[in-house]
């Protein structure tokens, strides 16, 4: 048997073990057989072990240039660095879906694991439906894109090598992490629909569906932050985010997450929301597979359809499956989850939470708009239409920054109502902090308003979020306690609030790279030769050298740069460079970037003319350098907010 | 040899999930006794619900809550078939007579 058989075998056995627990949980559930529904429980455990088998099977034909497996073949070579193994999985279509096949199997055993007591009751629906999504996605490689699909004859002795766009540190975790936020969104959904089967979706189990919501929100926030960064790096296209159909794929489920996250904490507290949170988790779940249809033969183009295949119909088919499914959920189930609560004031923080939700939808609603009105307008007019980030930026522009304020103003609202005295003491200091900052920017510079606006919005959520820190230090500060200590104290007392913030500081931070790139960026284009030099800023660039490197499989032009100051002086020596990759016909551009929390220098070597000419696209992005920090203060503040009340901080 | 593995790993998937068959252990009973305890607090959280919404009254409260007992007492001797069913249902018809 070879490693390729023994791959499939697992497949089709972890396919066999997803369909028994399907019809052990449905059957036991009918039967009210206990035996049964452990069984089934037994083999959905079992899933994960045979699907990393499978896995494993993939990553040692990799290590092992197995260029027998076709996927092998297409995906790696000899001159490949064997770092990039791991990479090389998921690079094509076949092995991500294996990938998500393992994530999804992993987290059908971690949530069976660690799921409360009190969600006993739902447990057989639940492992029916994960067990059902993990059985749609091993039955698609079973039948229609196997990994481990051989060459009959003729087995080549090198491989054709990897995307090269792929060749960055950031895609070791960023298609992982994008994968496993939408593939992981089924756990939430999975757990709600459930509870909705079995006449349970009150307050049990509320908890552990918010955690398993953040876990999920966190990895899909973070895939795209990297993304992000990868972009800018990498591209060559001169920023972080083009409003690109990939990328929105992946925008759009994150932000009804978003809301998802927020309007749960009602549910919580006031027993509100229940009908509005069970349409915004089956709407994130629907987006999802939008975002894998989408990724895997969508009919949009993309600058990073990696994955892209010709089973678009398949996962077509199962989007609007889910959504058919969803609705009729809903419809079944709507008379049965009316809310305790109404909202008893505008002034509230249940009522900030609707607007917050309000938002987020309406930016998701414009995003997925302009990533169908082209495919509408060309089936239905026959014209190719290209919506591209003017419209994003225009439309989505003052919504983003309406969130911003709400963001200020909602945590300072207290539950069913808040009185003008609180009002006036939470928000006066943080109000007048934002009014000096927007009138300082709007006088010392020339941009329009709404940078002024976008500023005074950051600056009045971070001094609400420091003025109740503040004044909660210094409240646990009075008996004598040290302040650094009462601060620790006052975000360990209430980790799940302050964690919050944290993460809200952090999207400020994404906000401030945002606004920077897009009000304060200041670029030329311009065509050079070596020894040339270019003023922009307070910077001149001299083109040092031009070399060209001739590799297996890449030929590469690499341009030196260095970056001298006002007063003439060398502060660094910065490379770019252009490499073609014939096999690929496909170009990697590797911009030259002096990265600092000011403002950075980023150098984009778009065209190499001759031997001593070349294209440069030269900006001083100010600020960015804080959005890319954002990322691990978003990681700690989901982190703050998950730590169990048992645990010391 | 990957023969034998996927010969070892599928007896073992087998036997794991013949096991709870194989050997009706205490792990069932232990489920059952959550599942009713469960169901046993969340018809009290539904009472209690119902009680704070003026929808049942102090003494329909008290009365429904000691059916609830009594059915447990009786349910505990024949685990195989929980029941707490009779109390859901007669919140559901004080609702209707309510409305």
């Amino acid at each position: 048997m070879t490693t390729s058989n023994l791959g499939l075998s697992f497949l089709v056995l972890t396919m066999n073990l997803s369909a028994y627990s399907i019809l052990g949980s449905i059957i036991g559930y009918k039967l009210n057989n206990n035996q049964i529904k452990l069984s089934s429980k037994n083999a959905a455990y079992s899933t994960f072990f045979t699907t990393l088998i499978s896995a494993i099977c993939l990553v040692y034909a990799f290590v092992t240039n197995d260029f027998s497996i076709k996927y092998v073949f297409n995906h790696s070579n000899l001159s490949m660095n064997p770092a990039y193994t791991w990479v090389a999985m998921y690079a094509g279509n076949e092995g991500s879906l294996l990938y998500i096949a393992l994530i999804i199997s992993l987290s059908i055993l971690l949530v069976l694991k660690f799921k409360p007591k009190d969600l006993i009751e739902s447990e057989p629906h639940l492992i029916a439906l994960m067990s059902g999504f993990l059985l749609f996605f091993i039955s698609v490689m079973v039948f229609f894109a196997n990994p481990f699909d051989t060459f009959q004859s003729n087995i080549p002795s090198d491989g054709r090598g990897m995307n090269p766009l792929l060749a960055h540190p950031g895609m070791f975790s960023h298609p992982p992490l994008l994968m496993a936020g939408l593939a992981t969104i089924s756990v939430p959904f999975s757990l709600i629909t459930s509870m909705l089967l079995t006449g349970t979706f009150r307050n049990n189990g509320l908890d552990f569906v918010r955690t398993t919501s953040l876990i999920v929100w966190c990895i899909l926030g973070v895939g795209l932050l990297l993304g992000s960064w990868w972009a800018y790096t990498i591209l060559g296209w001169g920023g972080y985010w083009v409003w690109d159909p990939i990328e929105n794929v992946g925008l759009m489920p994150w932000l009804v997450m978003t809301a998802f996250i927020h309007s749960i904490i009602v549910q919580r507290r006031r027993g509100m929301f229940r009908v509005w949170n069970v349409i915004l988790i089956f709407l994130a779940f629907v987006l999802a597979q939008f975002g894998m249809f989408i990724n895997r033969g969508g009919p949009v183009v993309s600058v990073h359809s990696f994955a892209a295949s010709t089973l678009g119909y398949i996962f077509l088919g199962f989007m609007v499956f889910s959504a058919l499914f969803c609705s009729l959920i809903f419809i079944m189930n709507y008379n049965k989850i009316y809310s305790d609560n109404k909202i008893e004031s505008v002034v509230s923080r249940e009522a900030a939470f609707l607007i917050n939700n309000f938002f987020l939808l309406a930016i998701t609603f414009v995003t997925l708009w302009g990533l169908i009105f082209p495919l509408i307008n060309e089936v239905f007019y026959n014209e190719t239409v290209t919506v591209g980030a003017p419209y994003y930026n225009a439309v989505n522009g003052p919504v983003i920054l309406l969130l911003l304020f709400i963001m200020g103003i909602g945590p300072n609202l207290s539950w069913k109502g808040t009185s003008n005295s609180n009002l006036k003491t939470n928000l006066l200091y943080p109000s007048i902090v934002a009014l000096f900052a927007f009138s300082i920017v709007s006088i010392f510079t020339s941009k329009p308003f709404m940078s002024s606006l976008a500023i005074s919005s950051i600056v009045l959520v971070l001094s609400t979020i420091l003025y109740e820190w503040f004044r909660g230090s210094r409240n646990l500060a009075r008996n004598g306690t040290h302040w650094f200590y009462a601060f620790f104290k006052l975000i360990s007392n209430n980790r799940k609030k302050y964690g919050g913030y944290v993460v809200h500081i952090s999207i400020l931070l994404v906000a401030l790279g945002v606004i920077g790139i897009n009000f304060y960026q200041v670029k030329i284009d311009k065509v050079v030769t070596v020894g040339e030099r270019i003023e922009i800023g307070n910077y001149q660039i001299e083109i040092a050298e031009i070399n060209e490197n001739s590799f297996n499989d890449r030929r590469e032009k690499v341009a030196t740069f260095l970056i001298l100051d006002s007063n003439e002086k060398i502060i660094e020596t910065l490379q770019g460079n252009n490499t073609f990759y014939p096999s690929f016909n496909m170009a990697s551009i590797r911009a030259a970037i002096k990265s600092g929390p000011i403002e950075d220098l980023y150098i984009i070597p778009s065209d190499f003319i001759d031997n001593d000419k070349m294209k440069l696209i030269i900006s001083i992005n100010p600020l960015v350098w804080w959005m890319w920090l954002g990322g691990p203060i978003f990681i700690l503040g989901t982190l703050i907010s998950l730590w169990p009340r048992n645990l010391k901080l | 040899m990957n023969l034998i593995i996927f010969f070892i790993v599928s007896i073992v998937c087998i036997i794991f999930l013949l096991l709870p068959f194989i050997k009706k252990n205490e792990d069932v009973v232990e489920n059952l006794v959550k599942l009713s305890e469960f169901r046993k607090q969340r018809v009290l959280m539904e009472l209690n619900s119902e009680l704070e919404n003026g929808t049942i009254t102090n003494d329909q409260f008290n009365e429904l809550k000691n059916e609830l007992f009594q059915i447990e007492s009786v349910e505990e001797n024949k685990l195989e078939n929980v029941n707490l069913d009779p109390v859901e249902e007669i919140i559901k018809l004080k609702k209707k007579v309510n409305d």
